[in-house]
């Protein structure tokens, strides 16, 4: 993926499509935290109306609160998938048992778990596409920091998201 | 005969592998439990930090315990510098740990427990032959979240509670409109005082135990206290809680674990309720009698019971707090001054699973020096171990098939941080 710096600023949104984006994941556990760092630099960003960004801690359940008959959900967290630090993953919720790729979580209820009990008791989700992107951690462990591969990530997972809720790059 | 039983659980954290119980000659010979806690263990993410960002960082220890973690903390700070905050700060920091614990049991019970005792694999499958159940579960859950999202400005990790008071004040029009939100969620958690009490709660498990939680002077049930009661008859002040909490190095166990008097003890809901069932009132006082629980309880399965006691009473005193804040009004005031000093300072707050003691030191500029963090999950590790034992004493003529899923109900009895992590269970014979 490119090089090009952040955009903080600006954005020109054409989605039509009701969204909300939810990082999940503990600050405290260095990489496993990727999801909440992007949260944190796309909400510098300004968004649509119709665009919520969810900072959902590691309670992914969370999102209960924010399933106003969204269209489309995209998650952001870690992802053990075997690549390399820094990988990053577009994977479709309904693929996910088919591609045999396992969101391991520390969390209360994972993730997976999470997005499949909210689908299910929630007819408004039914029609609902839902995609997690997934960044491949390096260090797992008590850190606030991320690792230096994980971090430049940061810039193209912002980039990626903005591509999917249709929302053009500031010139 | 079963050799070795394996309660892996999935966590991100290498090296940290769950709950192995082996079994020699029909009886438990070793547990070893991996958690990443324990004494000093965040202390490195805090030392050397200004005061002021030691509460942003440490609530982040856990989502669901988030707002008990916030109030912990801020605690701890404001008494190492002799800070003392108004009547209208402490019933806000209440109603938003209240909305934790609303939150924490409606999770705990809807997602892991009743799919447990009802035989499902996972709430996922319950939700398919009951999903006005788990729908219900859920809304509860969102309550809680909803609480915390009106008093602390984010569902989880406050941002409006700070030392010394509150940053925005929650308006009386927000708190009218969590006020209806209760009474519906009243109605829901007596419906699940209802589905809990069909539960058959076997006795597997059942051997004495010692309970503690906080405990305050005044005349109502509270998830807040000066002293620590025991069930012995022992009382403490809460800036003693190393000497209750003095984790030993076991042999045969990885984590070290906190005994009283060289006994281990039990923290959290069933607790609270064993040592403070006189001071329940109203529905949740119905609710605990409904269930059948008392403080002679010896059965740690009955904390499930006592969550769904305590759903119904945080909701009650939720609406309480909120009628004394409106009686009142809410008053414009800003976050009390601080002074650094040099000086060292406890928060202890009762969080959905027990007990959770924060304790910093600071030096004269206000700089972190020493941190401990004890959870309620450290704390029980040891009286988890004790039940194992007599669970697997009690069950072991079973198949590993019917053993490996009840010992996974005693650990998840507990509410642990591990709780996620104990859905894989591997038993192997000689």
């Amino acid at each position: 993926m490119s090089e090009r710096p952040l955009p903080l600023k600006g954005g020109k949104n054409k989605s039509h499509r009701n969204t909300v984006i939810a990082g999940v994941g503990n600050r405290l556990l260095g990489d496993e935290g990727v999801g909440l760092h992007v949260i944190d630099n796309l909400s510098q960003i300004p968004m649509p109306s119709n665009v919520d960004v969810v900072d959902c801690g590691c309670d992914l359940l969370s999102l209960i609160s924010h399933l106003n008959k969204p269209q489309k959900i995209i998650v952001i967290d870690a992802v053990r998938a075997g690549g390399k630090p820094g990988e990053i993953y577009r994977l479709d919720y309904n693929e996910l048992k088919t591609r045999g790729i396992e969101m391991q979580s520390s969390h209360q209820v994972r993730a997976t778990d999470a997005l499949g009990l909210l689908k299910q008791i929630y007819p408004v989700l039914a029609g609902c596409e839902i995609i997690i992107i997934g960044i491949e951690p390096e260090a797992i462990e008590l850190s606030i920091c991320l690792s230096e591969k994980v971090r430049e990530s940061i810039a193209d997972v912002v980039r990626l998201i903005l591509e999917e809720i249709s929302c053009s790059l500031p010139e | 005969m079963h050799n070795s039983i394996i309660i892996n659980h999935i966590c991100r954290v290498e090296g940290h592998g769950g709950i192995t119980v082996n079994i020699k000659d029909g009886k438990v010979a070793e547990v070893n439990m991996d958690i990443f806690e324990g004494p000093r263990f965040f202390e490195p993410l805090v030392v050397g930090r200004a005061y002021d960002e030691v509460a942003p960082i440490l609530m982040r220890i856990c989502a669901i315990c988030s707002a008990a973690h916030t109030a912990a903390s801020l605690m701890a700070v404001e008494n190492a510098f002799g800070i003392t905050v108004s009547s209208q700060t402490r019933l806000l920091r209440e109603l938003l740990v209240h909305g934790g614990n609303i939150e924490s049991h409606a999770l705990h019970l809807f997602c892991l427990v009743i799919p447990d005792f009802m035989n499902y694999p996972s709430a996922i499958a319950l939700a398919s032959d009951h999903p006005a159940e788990v729908k219900m579960g859920l809304e509860l859950k969102k309550l809680g979240n909803t609480i915390q999202e009106t008093i602390g400005g984010r569902a989880i990790h406050s941002v409006n509670a700070v030392i010394g008071g509150f940053g925005k004040l929650p308006t009386k029009e927000q708190l009218l409109e969590l006020k209806e939100q209760l009474k519906k969620g009243l109605k829901q958690s007596l419906v699940t005082v209802d589905l809990v009490s069909g539960l058959q709660v076997p006795d597997f498990c059942t051997s004495p135990n010692i309970y503690a939680a906080l405990s305050s002077d005044g005349a109502g049930y509270s998830l807040f206290g000066d002293k620590i009661a025991l069930s012995t008859g022992d009382t403490w002040d809460i800036n003693m809680y190393k000497e209750l909490c003095e984790e030993k190095v076991v042999a045969h166990s990885h984590a070290k674990h906190s005994r009283f008097n060289d006994k281990p003890f039990a923290v959290g809901a069933l607790a609270r309720i064993a040592l403070n069932e006189e001071k329940l009132s109203g529905e949740a006082k119905k609710a605990k009698k409904r269930l059948g629980l008392s403080s002679h309880l010896d059965n740690m399965l009955y904390n499930n019971a006592a969550q769904a006691v305590e759903l119904v009473y945080s909701i009650e005193r939720s609406t309480e707090i909120i009628d004394e804040l409106l009686t009142a009004g809410i008053k414009q005031e800003k976050p009390m001054e601080v002074k650094t000093q040099a000086g060292t300072g406890t928060g202890a707050v009762e969080a959905p699973r027990g007990t959770l003691y924060h304790n910093y030191s600071f030096d004269e500029k206000g700089r972190l020096t020493e941190a401990d963090v004890i959870t309620p999950t450290a704390q029980n590790l040891a009286n988890i171990e004790k039940d194992l034992r007599v669970s697997v004493e009690n069950l072991i003529d079973q198949p590993k098939e019917s053993l490996a899923p009840k010992l996974e109900m005693v650990v998840r009895a507990y509410d642990p941080c591990i709780s996620c992590a104990v859905h894989l269970v591997e038993v192997n014979f000689e």
